[in-house]
């Protein structure tokens, strides 16, 4: 939320959330449609079928728009990250360099050299190499957006790293620690398999549309068919990968884990909201209910988050106050830690300063103990410590509900066009134009979650947003704030413009790529 | 016979070279929706490495320090300066 009197912190961030969301409108597409269309070429080569080609080279050309439009839009960030985000990436610096170069690398040599053979080779290569290019190309994309999940949850659980405290770099001691973190491999499944749904909604509401106009209605058949049945099976896929990653919140996050699901008051059997409505009078020091209104799952909590239909899950209330019995620390106490290992990081740099090699060691030592709590040493107030509760709970809760929406939705839309009675069903027809949106809706709220949830930090416990901004004036980002808002909309009001063109023409008449 | 099998390997690269040129060359002449792309994609990519990054976003780090040092200093007094 931007009030008048913005700091340079929340600016800074308003322009990161504002460039990731909308660089997050293009890529869930390109990550799920490049499967679709490979599915769709399979088809074509297997049954020889030219109608299968017209139809995959149909998508393939509302892909390369998506693809186009997106493209580069994810470099901004890098710019922040220099600009806006200095002390962050000088810091993170040894850990970012090697994910994210082998995204550049993996995204350069897989997808532009196959991506031209995907769409430049129809008629220069055999039917078998195209095909193998068309998956290379979607498998390619998706191994890309694997590294840069790799440096994103290294921020969520930071591992496989030391921080040294003569170059305050953290280096890397353990790669394979950074690429098999569990948050982030999680993390990783759980997003591409959210961009095939988005990608399978895609291809429905554009199918959905040419049925409600009556044209082109056997290649919109079968179009929903692959469609809904790869859209119904990621779905669910989805689910498994949903649930993995709520369990590791459950261990590395608890506090996001609360903030998710409103909960200040934890126990035993905790039951999962499935409806509910939060009282924004609710804080975690006063005896106020936690829900204005809510249905609840027994015990699903607890299921989700430990496996254990009885299992322990600590409110905000716990995790601020500290709950011995289950062996949290309180706020307080990881504070007092993370000022130890800041006062002691600085007795290190000074004693180095006098070349006092002992004091140095003794220093170090300190350092090491506290050094898991370093970022508490920069909280002010514990309730820093607390992220925006109704915003993580909302945007968790409509992500999940619309998750559940599209599994009913591609197995209402499969039965409907497996029998062939999907034109009859037009209410059908209008919710599966009407689901797109909605899909868009789902992908940005899932990254609100998790990247809202896990506030104050940049890097999980290590270092707090605040820490990791610039020291710049807030003007200039206030500006580019402006101006990515303009170039993104505008780069938005394209995409749509040319796919919406393009759909208008139509599979019989679409143009050569 | 070295001579000739350098002469037989340089024209088969020639060849394979010439053939992936023609090939791009005539993927991009064939091309229609995607000239508009591809004029869409350099428009962006001049504004955003032209004129965003040179004009609002320098790196700071490299503009203000001249080595690394300086630069580990910066972040260490950073990290360990007074709490207010």
């Amino acid at each position: 939320m931007i009030h008048p009197d913005p700091t340079l912190v929340d600016w800074s961030r308003a322009q990161f959330a504002l460039t990731a969301l909308y660089h997050w409108i293009f890529v869930p597409l390109t990550l799920g449609l490049t499967f679709i269309v490979a599915i769709m070429e399979t088809i074509y080569v297997k049954t020889g079928d030219e109608w299968w080609k017209k139809t995959t080279r149909f998508w393939m050309g509302l892909l390369a728009i998506n693809f186009a439009i997106g493209l580069a839009t994810g470099i901004i960030m890098e710019f922040e990250f220099g600009t806006n985000w200095s002390n962050y990436s000088w810091i993170v610096g040894d850990i970012f360099g090697a994910p994210l170069a082998i995204e550049g690398l993996m995204a350069f040599f897989m997808e532009s050299t196959f991506f031209a053979v995907m769409f430049f080779g129809w008629d220069r290569v055999s039917k078998r190499f195209h095909l193998l290019s068309t998956w290379l190309v979607a498998i390619g994309s998706n191994l890309s957006a694997l590294w840069i999940l790799v440096a994103n949850g290294w921020m969520q659980h930071p591992v496989g790293m030391k921080f040294n405290p003569d170059t305050a770099r953290n280096e890397m001691v353990d790669f394979w620690a950074l690429v098999f973190n569990p948050n982030a491999y999680s993390k990783f499944l759980h997003t591409i398999s959210s961009g095939y749904v988005l990608a399978s909604l895609f291809v429905i509401a554009v199918s959905s549309w040419y049925l409600l106009k009556k044209r082109d209605t056997l290649f919109a058949r079968r179009s929903i068919i692959v469609a809904a049945s790869f859209g119904l099976l990621v779905s669910l896929f989805n689910l498994t990968t949903g649930d993995d990653s709520a369990r590791h919140i459950a261990q590395d996050q608890p506090m996001k884990l609360a903030a998710m699901e409103g909960l200040y008051d934890g126990k035993s059997g905790v039951p999962i909201v499935a409806f509910g409505i939060l009282n924004p009078s609710k804080r975690y020091d006063n005896h106020e209910k936690e829900f204005l209104f809510k249905i609840e799952i027994p015990d699903g909590l607890s299921l989700l988050g430990f496996h254990s239909f009885n299992a322990y899950v600590p409110g905000i209330t716990q995790l601020i106050h500290g709950d011995k019995e289950h062996g949290i620390p309180s706020a307080r106490e990881k504070i007092a830690k993370g000022r130890a290992a800041v006062a002691a990081l600085k007795a290190y740099k000074e004693a180095k300063k006098r070349d006092d090699k002992e004091a140095m060691a003794s220093a170090l030592r300190a350092f090491r103990t506290n050094e898991a709590f370093l970022g508490y040493g920069y909280i002010q107030k514990e309730q820093e410590l607390i992220p925006p509760v109704q915003t993580t709970f909302y945007a968790f809760h409509t992500m999940v509900s619309l998750g559940i929406w599209f599994i009913l939705l591609f197995l209402l839309v499969l039965y409907a066009a497996m029998t062939n009675t999907l034109r009859k069903r037009r209410w059908l027809l209008w919710a599966g134009l009407l689901s797109l949106p909605l899909g868009y809706l789902a992908q940005e709220a899932g990254w609100i979650t998790a990247e809202v949830g896990r506030q104050p930090w940049a890097i999980q416990d290590m270092l707090p947003v605040g820490m990791a901004t610039s020291n710049l004036a807030t003007s200039p980002v206030m500006l580019t704030f402006w101006l990515f808002a303009t170039l993104f909309t505008a780069l938005l009001i394209a995409e749509v413009a040319i796919m919406t063109k393009q759909i208008k023409i139509g599979p019989e008449g679409a143009s050569h790529v | 016979m070295s001579k000739l099998m350098i002469s037989s390997i340089s024209s088969s690269i020639r060849g394979i070279c010439y053939r992936v040129w023609s090939f791009y060359r005539d993927g991009f002449r064939r091309m229609r929706l995607g000239r508009k792309l591809w004029l869409l994609v350099a428009i962006k990519l001049f504004v955003l490495f032209v004129v965003i990054k040179w004009l609002f976003f320098p790196d700071v780090m490299q503009e203000r320090f001249s080595n690394d040092t300086q630069r580990s200093d910066y972040i260490l007094r950073q990290l360990t300066k007074e709490q207010p």
